[in-house]
């Protein structure tokens, strides 16, 4: 029984970005208007026909990353090997079955879309882009649940980890972690998330907790949006420019 | 007029017996401090006292109105409830569930259905009464006990509950922190409150109790 | 199993998120119904813990490790449409916030994942378990339930992959997307799924679900007797029939458009072997800059060389304040 110490590197980043956390840290841009270009970015891109498109965009977002702090940079790249690596090999037997422009296009893609969410979550904190959904009432109730998934996977996160070393502490021999128990920990994961469930629901039923929500933080309208607005049309003018060259 | 009255109390878990035949009135503008040892019956009595269970037989009164299960579970009479009463988990690990300390205190408000400006004005204040405006953005699961501590008061107090209940509250806390619990339960003392502690702390009790309420292992009030 | 974007189509995503809408829709009248006090924290709970258990490599024989998806588990424990919707959340943030899994194909990979899994996992429990609920006999079809429920899940996501090559195609006959037909990619993707990770969400379920029936009787016992009524099980397995088609619907419909725009543009009275020898010449033909400047594409190779500079300068300096800190 092994953890993938993925979980946790990834646990650990965020926890690390929310120490830093400013007390009057406002984002300049509304999440909300964050996410919805970079979902849209996405979009254009794969439905562009063309890699002029998709090749502005990466340069772009180059140039957005190398103006990070270099941790982030590193960060971001290394999110960025493993897909981008992935697809390459995945794509490469396409050149010899007669597809050989197919496999610089999606690798490029997948490139650009990894790395347009990777830079994302640069930028904005996950408190943030989960807060992307609370623009709408009808969805708000998902930035509870969204925030709450994320506070349960770090808190199991942690607890498992402790239980997975409890466990090689207690285990001696080199192969012990093969018959280390499997169900325990993952059960007693388990029953620890059942008893949080319900403590939480009880907690949140004894602050009057009637099925609605509202986040608290908000964000006038300001001249950062508008010039963000205004990015993503120019964004949206030169995709249309592009396909029609084709 | 005694602002909550318990009348032959029984609650069975499991056909184990937890609480027997428990006869008590609380009033207002007074501090209990609950003591007894582990097991006594003291986290029972507070779920119950906070409709998160309900008795097995005799009758809770709050205000002169009696707590069913029945009465729960219409969402309005629950609100109302809830709304009377502020609890304090023994593990504020359990109570936190926001993504920032700001959104936490504001949680509770919005579900009263306050206006914009009010809930705003009440975060602030309470932010700057418990010293937590460093901490505003920060996700409360990953405060040190002292400052989630402050952060589920906060959360509670801000609703402005006519009764406090605090399970076990020195628990996980270093000794500054239980000193400061303490003289900030004192503090809110003073307001026209009914507040319950349950406590095996007998340092607790003597500074904060009113009234002292023994429980025993046979899960009685003496 | 998480798809990455541009491996399918926007088109096929399109056809896939459509297709989860009334799933959703479904599943959050039915949670509403069952679990109704805690289902928000519950939601969150179990889409942390399918996360989580994602991210565990369970050993197996043979000296390899595979992760399961824990799908079918949180089907027969919160039933199938909790688990359709907290599979749907830990997707969701692993989409937006861990990379994983595209953003376009987050429809695909909810209808794979969050709906064909549980669903045909936990439909299978139910018919093997009857009505008799011994411990043996719940365990042995909650792991068939969840052996079958993974690898129906791959096998749509096989051919997802596979219909790509045969939809959506450029002007020179390049493959747009995945470039495997259905003859590649079903092997491929099965191969491992009846194999590894199968034998992966087996081991998980079944370990799981005895420990947990084994510690604790009174808190699972809210798997409510969640049983289908008939009109929604039709409408469900109609909604698996009719995706496919809508696939083909969304993929003619691009093609027709993408005929009538060609001859727009003029492109389309390219002569062939004119675009044969571009397809030969360079492997990139399109990324000539066809209606732009052509001082274009020197500009962007410069700014990509200017960014690529930064990034490599300040990954440098970033080593080397480590080093000097460590001195």
């Amino acid at each position: 029984m092994k953890l993938n110490l993925k979980i946790l590197k990834m646990t650990g980043h965020l926890l690390s970005r929310d120490m830093e956390r400013q007390p009057d840290r406002n984002p300049r841009v509304l999440p909300a208007l964050r996410v919805g270009a970079a979902v849209l970015c996405i979009l254009l891109c794969a439905i562009s026909r063309n890699a002029v498109f998709v090749i502005t965009i990466i340069t772009v977002e180059l140039f957005r990353l190398a103006m990070r702090p270099p941790d982030d940079i590193a960060h971001v790249l290394k999110a960025l090997i493993l897909p981008v690596i992935f697809t390459f090999l995945i794509m490469l037997p396409a050149v010899f079955f007669g597809h050989p422009k197919t496999m610089l296009t999606v690798t490029l893609k997948v490139l650009e879309s990894v790395m347009i969410i990777a830079v994302l979550n640069c930028v904005l904190d996950w408190q943030d882009v989960t807060q992307a959904f609370g623009v709408s009432e009808n969805l708000s109730m998902l930035v509870l649940i969204l925030d709450m998934t994320m506070r349960f996977l770090m808190i199991l996160g942690d607890y498992s980890n402790q239980l997975l070393e409890a466990v090689t502490l207690r285990s001696v021999g080199k192969d012990s972690w093969k018959h280390a128990k499997v169900d325990g920990i993952l059960g007693t994961t388990f029953m620890k998330s059942r008893q949080m469930a319900e403590a939480t629901s009880e907690a949140m039923a004894c602050r009057c907790f009637d099925g609605r929500y509202r986040c608290y933080e908000s964000h006038r309208f300001s001249g950062y949006d508008l010039l963000y607005l205004g990015v993503a049309a120019i964004m949206v003018l030169f995709f249309v420019k592009t396909q029609k060259g084709v | 007029m005694s602002m909550i009255r318990l009348e032959h109390l029984n609650y069975h878990y499991h056909q184990i017996p937890a609480l027997c035949d428990i006869t008590y009135d609380f009033e207002q503008g007074k501090c209990y401090c609950i003591q007894g040892p582990n097991g006594c019956g003291k986290s029972t009595l507070f779920r119950i006292l906070n409709g998160l269970a309900f008795p097995t037989s005799g009758k809770y009164l709050l205000d002169g109105t009696e707590i069913t299960e029945k009465k729960m579970k219409r969402p309005d009479f629950a609100k109302a409830f809830h709304g009377k009463i502020g609890y304090v988990f023994q593990n504020p690990e359990v109570q936190l569930f926001c993504k920032t300390v700001e959104d936490e205190i504001a949680f509770g408000l919005f579900q009263l259905g306050l206006s914009e400006e009010e809930v705003r004005a009440r975060v602030e204040k309470y932010l700057k009464m418990l010293n937590l405006e460093a901490l505003r953005k920060r996700a409360p699961y990953h405060l040190s006990g002292g400052e989630k501590k402050r952060v589920a008061l906060g959360a509670v107090l801000a609703m402005d509950p006519p009764v406090l209940m605090f399970d076990e509250p020195m628990s996980g806390l270093d000794e500054d922190g239980q000193k400061w619990v303490i003289s900030f339960i004192k503090s809110l003392k003073s307001t026209d409150r009914l507040i319950l502690i349950s406590t095996h702390y007998r340092e607790v009790a003597d500074e904060l109790a009113d009234v002292r309420v023994v429980m025993n292992k046979a899960h009685q009030i003496i | 199993m998480h798809i990455p974007d541009n491996y399918l189509s926007p088109q096929t995503c399109g056809v896939m998120a459509a297709a989860m809408v009334p799933v959703w829709a479904v599943s959050v009248h039915k949670v509403k119904k069952e679990l109704p006090k805690d289902k928000i924290p519950a939601m969150g709970v179990a889409a942390a813990f399918s996360f989580l258990a994602m991210m565990f490599n369970i050993p197996m024989p043979g000296g390899t490790t595979g992760h399961a998806v824990g799908g079918t588990l949180i089907a027969v424990i919160l039933g199938p449409y909790a688990a359709c919707l907290s599979m749907s959340i830990a997707l969701l943030l692993q989409a937006l916030i861990f990379g994983d899994g595209g953003i376009l194909s987050f429809g695909a990979n909810c209808f794979n994942m969050a709906f064909v899994l549980p669903f045909v996992g936990y439909g299978l429990y139910r018919i093997l378990l009857r009505k008799k609920t011994s411990g043996r006999r719940e365990l042995i079809s909650a792991g068939i339930g969840s052996y079958v429920g993974i690898n129906a899940a791959a096998f749509c996501a096989a051919v997802e992959f596979g219909i790509q090559p045969m939809l959506f195609r450029d002007t020179s006959g390049n493959a747009l997307y995945c470039p495997y037909g259905l003859n590649v990619s079903v092997p491929v993707m099965m191969l491992g799924h009846l194999t590894v990770f199968g034998l992966a969400e087996v081991i998980f379920t079944v370990a799981v679900l005895a420990f947990v029936r084994r510690t604790a009787l009174e808190t699972t016992a809210v798997s409510t007797d969640a049983a289908t009524p008939l009109p929604l099980k039709i409408f469900l397995m109609l909604l698996i029939a009719a995706t496919p088609l809508g696939l083909l619907a969304a993929g003619t419909a691009w093609g027709e458009w993408d005929k009538a725009e060609i001859a727009k543009t003029g492109i389309g009275y390219t002569p062939k072997g004119m675009a044969k020898g571009l397809t030969y010449r360079a492997l990139m033909p399109d990324y000539s800059l066809k209606g732009l400047p052509a001082g274009f594409g020197y500009i962007l190779s410069a700014l990509i060389g200017t960014a690529l500079l930064i990034i490599v300068f300040k990954l440098l300096w970033r080593n080397k304040g480590e080093d000097e800190e460590l001195q």
